[in-house]
């Protein structure tokens, strides 16, 4: 079966949905979760640039 | 509540064009093959019009800026001496861009790819120097960053919003357009991570735990969500009904358009807040004019597909 998401993808989607966890936290604050929010989604981007600059030269 | 002036509003319509006409430039630029060359030149009129926007913005803010200097002697803060020091700046450019212009009729016909390419570059410095410091230093590059990834973010969203406008009744078109959406996803997400790190380099001072803030973090985080469920799983079903050349479901259809209008929207937004700072609405009085301006977008959106009365061209 095919799945619904990439790695990519996903990682940003857990990435976002972080970041809205975060705000009440950083309200507080506590700005751990926000920080790492953005470094997740670095991470998920790297997958997505890399995935498609793959196909491109491949292709 | 509302201290919006007009040079504030000169600087967000200047960026959107701006941001337009560069993505225009830049996506014409590599669209511009034997298999998407026909996309490439949808692209020819809202680069033109987008570069005439962004003109007549920018004599408003040039003429009103040396103006307010002239006849009122106020004494500029930082960030406006900042915003009056680009236009200097950029005057040298901007006739460069009306004679990109002048020659954009003739020039697109013969040279197509060189003039979008150029288009790109232009409209790269021009919306990278929307502020120039008084030194290089990392609020500069903090300044070009900021600027500048809204070509790939803002102008890239808008730039795909219109051809899937022009492309929608060309189903050859608009299964080019889809199989080739990643490509945009790409550069939309890039240029949030490039807009992200230019925000660390000036984080000290930039951080400011107020409404605002926290209601543009709420629509960075929806514009993810957004845009990974519209570029991903549904992009893909929406482009497996267009290979085989069949029509895309109706139900699929409306949350293409309801996704689309958040995206838009929220681009819009996150841009207009960023050049007019004067706003201090509770968190939950922006949210609302946000969620009413996204119902706005999406009932444009079916009104555009024919609704209520069904008359499809």
């Amino acid at each position: 079966m095919k799945s619904w998401f990439t790695v990519g993808e996903l990682i940003i989607l857990v990435a976002a949905i972080l970041l809205l966890t975060s705000l009440p936290l950083l309200a507080v604050g506590r700005v751990g979760l926000w920080f790492g929010a953005q470094g997740l989604y670095f991470i998920g981007v790297s997958f997505v640039v890399g995935k498609y600059l793959s196909r491109y030269v491949r292709s | 509540m509302f201290e919006v002036s007009v040079f504030e509003i000169m600087a967000f319509v200047r960026q959107v064009s701006g941001a337009v006409a560069g993505a225009a430039g830049l996506h014409g630029w590599l669209l511009f093959n034997r298999q998407h060359g026909k996309l490439s030149r949808l692209l020819e009129p809202i680069m033109a019009a987008a570069a005439v926007v962004y003109i007549a913005a920018w004599l408003i803010g040039f003429v009103g800026y040396s103006l307010a200097e002239a006849h009122v002697g106020i004494s500029l803060d930082p960030a406006a001496a900042d915003l009056a020091r680009s236009y200097v700046l950029q005057l040298p450019l901007v006739i460069v861009l009306v004679v990109l212009l002048a020659t954009s009729r003739r020039g697109l016909a013969r040279v197509p790819k060189l003039y979008h390419f150029l288009y790109f570059i232009v409209m790269s410095l021009l919306i990278s120097t929307y502020a120039v410091s008084d030194n290089i230093d990392l609020k500069e590059v903090s300044y070009v960053w900021h600027g500048w990834h809204s070509i790939l973010t803002l102008g890239t969203v808008i730039i795909l919003d219109y051809l899937f406008f022009v492309c929608r009744h060309n189903r050859k078109l608009l299964a080019r357009l889809t199989e080739s959406f990643d490509r945009f996803t790409v550069f939309i997400l890039a240029g949030l991570a490039i807009d992200i790190m230019s925000t660390y380099l000036i984080l000290g001072e930039a951080l400011r735990l107020d409404a605002r803030f926290f209601f543009m973090q709420t629509v960075i985080g929806i514009l993810l969500i957004n845009g990974i469920l519209l570029s991903g799983p549904l992009t893909r079903r929406a482009a497996g009904y267009l290979k085989k050349e069949r029509k895309i479901p109706n139900p699929l259809n409306i949350i293409l358009g309801l996704f689309g209008a958040t995206s838009l929207v929220s681009w819009n937004t996150i841009t207009f807040l960023d050049f007019v700072p004067n706003i201090s609405l509770p968190y939950m009085a922006l949210f609302a004019i946000y969620a009413a301006v996204i119902a706005g977008g999406f009932i444009g959106h079916l009104i555009v597909e024919g609704w209520p009365v069904k008359v499809r061209a």
